[in-house]
């Protein structure tokens, strides 16, 4: 991406360790299980560099500046080694490089990307691949990375992989699932698949803030002018350095002044195909 | 007819200060306010966020007072009082220091 890259070296379980002090570290994060066993932590060591765990996918260690990872893969992760490091390691790499993350998903239409930003379970996703199958070009499914390059804001692509929830997958046509790319693997739960995704950085032009509400009868956009919503929408929150927070303070900021930022309210009911829709027309 | 001697003047000969450790853009209805020491964000209405701004270039708190009340056409005694309250909020949130002007 515009001359950074991570450097990734795999290795093993107890080398990677081997090379962590974790009496100079502390925890950051951490999730347990139902029955209280830990699931997953990420601490950072007093160097800077970020290391983490998950159980079933395996371990990274981030070295200080994000251009060098240290991979060691669990035994039974191989099918979700990859999900894991695009979607949970990389995006502390950009961040550590320089590059603001963001919790959205983005297609690029006439030139300019256009954001979904949502939690997870929204249909962030699911919208931006309805767009894709309506003539839009896929950017991003889950993490967009954004940076300011000579004074513009640039949205970059992301990893040429999709995942949606089960259901969503379902409902597409076989010859819409065929449009999208090969299938890498699906079970109950989910369904990733290749896409192919624009190439090159573009502009961001519009950010659209989803959420789920009782409170209207028909999908709703309105200026989204409340800069927690850009603040609150960083994929990346472990990294707090100065430098940082600042730096991802000025880009929402330039983000606020340049791109069409719209809250979508989107009632009960409404599918993701619909959306999708009622957005493109909406010049979203 | 308004003298100086009817203006607040606590501050008149303060200046206020921006610590490095303190950060702040403006935002289209909002200036956020960053403190890099303790992570806490504030918000700041947009007259608020004018008048950190003004503060900020401005020798001492009634410079900016008399700059403020030529933009938004107030009398200087107003503007000043109100630069007063919000200096004494943004100091007791360690967003500003106040100290003699030289």
């Amino acid at each position: 991406m515009d001359g950074r890259g991570v450097e990734y070296r795999d290795t093993t379980h107890d080398e990677l360790w081997a090379r962590w002090d974790a009496d100079h570290a502390r925890r950051l994060s951490y999730l347990r299980d139902a029955s209280g066993e830990l699931d997953f932590f990420l601490d950072r060591d007093d160097g800077g560099r970020y290391a983490l765990w998950a159980r079933s996918y395996g371990s990274c260690v981030i070295e200080a500046g994000g251009e060098a990872v240290l991979g060691a893969p669990a035994a039974e992760s191989d099918r979700h080694w990859q999900a894991f490091v695009i979607g949970q390691v990389l995006p502390i790499c950009a961040v550590l490089q320089g590059v603001e993350t963001f919790h959205a998903s983005a297609v690029v239409r006439d030139g300019g990307a256009t954001a979904f930003v949502a939690p997870s379970g929204v249909g962030k996703t699911s919208v931006a691949v309805h767009r894709a199958l309506a003539g839009a070009e896929m950017l991003t499914d889950d993490v967009l990375a954004v940076s300011l390059e000579r004074g513009a804001v640039m949205a970059h692509p992301g990893a040429p992989v999709a995942s949606l929830r089960g259901g969503e997958y379902e409902r597409l046509s076989i010859q819409e699932r065929v449009r999208l790319g090969p299938e890498r693997r699906r079970d109950d739960q989910r369904a990733s698949f290749d896409i192919e995704v624009h190439a090159e950085p573009v502009p961001l032009r519009a950010m659209c803030f989803l959420e789920r509400s009782t409170d209207v009868r028909g999908v709703r956009c309105t200026p989204a002018d409340d800069p927690r919503l850009l603040l609150g929408s960083s994929f990346v929150f472990v990294v707090q350095n100065s430098a940082r927070l600042e730096r991802q303070l000025s880009l929402c900021a330039v983000i606020a002044r340049r791109a069409n930022l719209v809250r979508v309210q989107i009632p009960p009911g409404i599918s993701a195909r619909a959306l999708a829709r009622e957005l493109e027309e909406a010049g979203l | 007819m308004q003298t100086e001697t009817t203006i607040d003047a606590r501050l008149s000969g303060v200046r206020a200060v921006v610590p490095a450790h303190v950060v702040y853009r403006a935002f289209p209805r909002e200036t956020v306010v960053l403190n890099l020491a303790t992570g806490l964000y504030h918000g700041l209405n947009p007259v608020a966020g004018d008048m950190l701004a003004a503060l900020e270039r401005s020798p001492t708190v009634l410079a900016a007072a008399k700059q403020l009340a030529g933009e938004y056409a107030e009398d200087v005694e107003r503007v000043m009082s109100d630069l007063v309250e919000l200096c004494d909020g943004l100091a007791q949130r360690g967003l500003i220091e106040l100290e003699a002007s030289s």
